[in-house]
């Protein structure tokens, strides 16, 4: 494996990791990310 | 912390002002019941003010549940002020609600906003005197001109240790609200209790259960002697003293006549053209946005930003560094293809958005309810309902959530189990896809998916109130139409942005990692080794296992179709990123011919409108399923309901292709008989008698008989 593979390789599992972590905590919010604007992402943001 | 409630009648402008005095973005609607749950902001340049926006309320007697998040928040969290709208075009009713906050004892700034409609009309209100009158301060505002919000934020400070006047009743009243005071004891808000208990507020009731039985003889005797019930007798003492408020403090200068909004009104929801206008408007949005303008961009997005610069450029830039092939395949065929073909649609999505919010804004949406009531209410669903299916079209799980303006407990949980019958806008890919695929991109495509949607909702309604759970009478249906307005360009811009914004959101969290997945299995075998013949891969093996099962639907032949339909079930969108990898971008992206030669033979024109059918029906994504777990407030029906959504998509999509192909081609076979039986089935299924309806007809003939 060369060196460009390898920080391909690290580079998108970061980006999977966030992904998942973003999905994750929307589901757990109990909102879906879609319009960000019931009271379940708002929960989050107090502050807007 | 200092919190201020904001508190007012539906569609009073509480959301507008919210915005305005925290600097946010709170979505704000023409209609009534925009919000159904409480928001929070802090006060531009305060950082020790919390401005909370409540759902709107005409008393503080609730009927629903969004109304019962407003009194529980007045009555149990008590906020150090409230500020109450008041919209001054339409006194009277506003008043009502002003006249049992002030009973609660908590300091009261009141916003007389709409004041620019009130001064088109010719009303001059004096908000000195009504100042005076209510014992707190007044500040007359127009929230969506922005004008007397910088007033308005300087009254807070002032108004926070000014209690409010509360209004006096006759004196046989106040004598038994001061015997019910004694009763209850010295507690918080204990007029304000006194005076439901007397109304027999039912919540207030349950609340002071164990002294009930000295609080009735009170509320029994003062019946008897107005002869009439306690919440009407407090009612009309309350309007009378509103009246005496309202003449001292306005003037009329201009004779009532016709606004525009009641010609405009007077045509789009007259009883024979009302629909066909929703119709004609509706088919004009979707061909604007899916034939022509959206069309253009997503053609220029697929075509060239991503068929000829993202993907070629990436996977060179990527060989050129010699990455390894199948690290490539992951990124360029996996991500970029799966994310690419869903994000291709953005173009069109935002222009939809934009028209859909220019409808919203102006005011057309909230007739929409109205045209929708009379259809609604043959099919026993009250127009209601048609407000969640409205907000549906964003997102499902928002529209869910909007059916908590529904009184009645089986309509809301009906409605919250047939939103997602609506086209959201993570279906409008598989719609924008098939459109252009199969039939050219005609706007009739969505126009078909927009009343297929409707046409479910009416018969679940028929068929699932057949059954104890959903039966009874529809909820009745009140609703005020506002003013027609022109649509805020801010107001425009910031949802569709809003919205467009979700949408890439979504891309980049849901949809890549699912395309990420569908990549790895349809790449690799059982054994984790890389296949060079797609047919031989996990994804392959898997969706060869379900395929049978919509086989009599038209697409079973295919293992792509039943693996793509799966995928969705975790966002819609998925279903067009799943083309996306599994048949390469250049292939989703052109929605012509290529796809054409690819798909045609599976699908065909019958075909593709069963895969479309079932995949708008079945369902809906989980983030929306677990709204409806929480709206209807079981597991166990949760589960019913996901389970007649997707039978009912069979049913559908399988009569579309059975009945299409006989007319097509004139095919008959197994899979027509079966249909024709289903069809049958749901024909008796709709025009059965319905027991429950005959029961309440049979027990008030009964009852006026006797």
């Amino acid at each position: 494996m060369n060196g460009a593979t390898a920080v391909c390789i690290v580079m998108v599992a970061i980006i999977l990791v966030i992904a998942a972590i973003a999905s994750y905590k929307t589901l757990r919010s109990g909102g879906c990310g879609s319009c960000s604007k019931c009271s379940k992402c708002q929960g989050k943001n107090k502050n807007n | 912390m200092t919190t201020v409630a904001l508190v007012g009648n539906p569609n009073c402008g509480k959301t507008t002002l919210f915005n305005k005095l925290t600097g946010g973005s709170q979505r704000v609607g023409n209609w009534p019941g925009v919000t159904v749950e409480k928001k929070t902001g802090r006060l531009r340049k305060r950082n020790d003010v919390e401005i909370v926006d409540l759902p709107g309320i005409y008393s503080l007697s609730p009927y629903s549940p969004e109304e019962i998040v407003t009194r529980n928040f007045l009555m149990e969290e008590t906020p150090d002020l409230v500020i109450n709208i008041i919209d001054a075009s339409n006194l009277e009713r506003n008043l009502y609600l002003t006249t049992q906050i002030t009973e609660i004892g908590i300091p009261v700034l009141i916003a007389l906003n709409m004041m620019d409609i009130a001064e088109k009309r010719g009303i001059v209100i004096d908000h000195n005197e009504l100042s005076k009158q209510l014992g707190c301060t007044v500040v007359p505002i127009s929230a969506l001109k922005n004008e007397g919000i910088d007033s308005l934020i300087n009254e807070i400070d002032g108004s926070l240790m000014k209690t409010p006047e509360h209004l006096i009743f006759s004196k046989d009243i106040e004598k038994s609200i001061s015997s019910i005071s004694n009763i209850i004891g010295d507690i918080q808000h204990t007029r304000w209790y006194s005076v439901k208990l007397l109304e027999r507020d039912e919540l207030a009731q349950s609340k002071f259960k164990e002294d009930l039985t000295d609080i009735l003889p009170v509320i029994e005797s003062l019946e008897s002697s107005k002869d009439d019930s306690g919440d009407s007798i407090i009612a009309e003492e309350r309007y009378n003293a509103i009246g005496n408020i309202v003449s001292n403090i306005r003037t009329v200068t201009l004779k009532e006549k016709k606004t525009v909004s009641d010609r405009v009104d007077n045509i789009v929801t007259n009883k024979w053209l009302g629909l066909p206008i929703f119709a004609g408007i509706m088919f004009g949005i979707y061909y604007i946005s899916m034939t022509t303008v959206g069309a253009y961009f997503t053609d220029w997005v697929n075509d060239v930003f991503f068929g000829e610069w993202a993907i070629p450029g990436a996977r060179e830039w990527l060989e050129n560094m010699s990455v390894d092939p199948a690290v490539i395949g992951l990124i360029v065929d996996g991500i970029i293809s799966g994310v690419g073909a869903v994000l291709g649609f953005l173009p069109q999505i935002l222009v939809l958005f934009v028209l859909l919010t220019i409808l919203e804004d102006c005011g057309y949406m909230a007739r929409i309810c109205f045209i929708m009531d009379r259809i609604f209410r043959r099919f026993n669903l009250s127009g209601k309902s048609f407000i969640p299916l409205l907000v549906g079209m964003g997102c499902g799980v928002p529209g869910i959530m909007a059916s908590r303006t529904i009184e009645n407990d089986c309509d809301r949980k009906l409605t919250a189990m047939t939103t997602t019958f609506m086209p959201c806008s993570a279906k409008l890919p598989i719609i924008a896809l098939i459109a252009g695929a199969l039939f050219g991109g005609s706007a009739l495509i969505a126009l078909f998916c927009y009343f297929l949607g409707i046409l479910c909702v009416l018969m679940s309604g028929i068929i699932l109130k057949k059954w104890k759970t959903f039966a009874g009478t529809p909820s009745v249906f009140i609703m005020e139409l506002p003013p027609y307005h022109l649509p805020k360009f801010m107001n425009v811009v910031k949802t569709t942005l809003d919205r467009g914004w979700a949408f890439v959101k979504k891309a980049g969290t849901f949809i890549l990692l699912a395309c990420a997945l569908v990549w790895a299995l349809s790449t690799f075998s059982w054994d984790l080794t890389m296949v060079e013949d797609i047919n031989d891969s996990m994804l392959a093996f898997i969706g060869r296992g379900i395929c049978w099962i919509f086989t009599p639907l038209g697409w079973g032949g295919d293992w792509e179709f039943s693996v793509a339909t799966i995928t969705g079930l975790l966002a819609k969108e998925n279903v067009v990123g799943t083309f996306g990898v599994l048949f390469g971008f250049d292939e989703v992206s052109e929605a012509g011919e290529e796809i054409w030669s690819m798909i045609g033979p599976v699908l065909g024109t019958v075909g593709g409108l069963s895969f479309l059918a079932f995949n708008l029906i079945c369902a809906p994504c989980f983030a929306a399923i677990g709204a409806m777990r929480r709206e209807i407030g079981s597991w166990k029906m949760t589960g019913a309901a996901v389970a007649y959504q997707c039978v009912l998509a069979y049913v559908i999509a399988m009569i579309i292709y059975q009945f299409g192909m006989l007319i097509q081609d004139g095919t008959i076979g197994i899979g027509l008989i079966v249909a024709a039986i289903l069809a049958i089935a749901m024909g008796y299924l709709l025009v059965a008698k319905d027991p429950f309806r005959c029961l309440e007809k049979n027990n008030n003939t009964g009852a006026e008989t006797s």
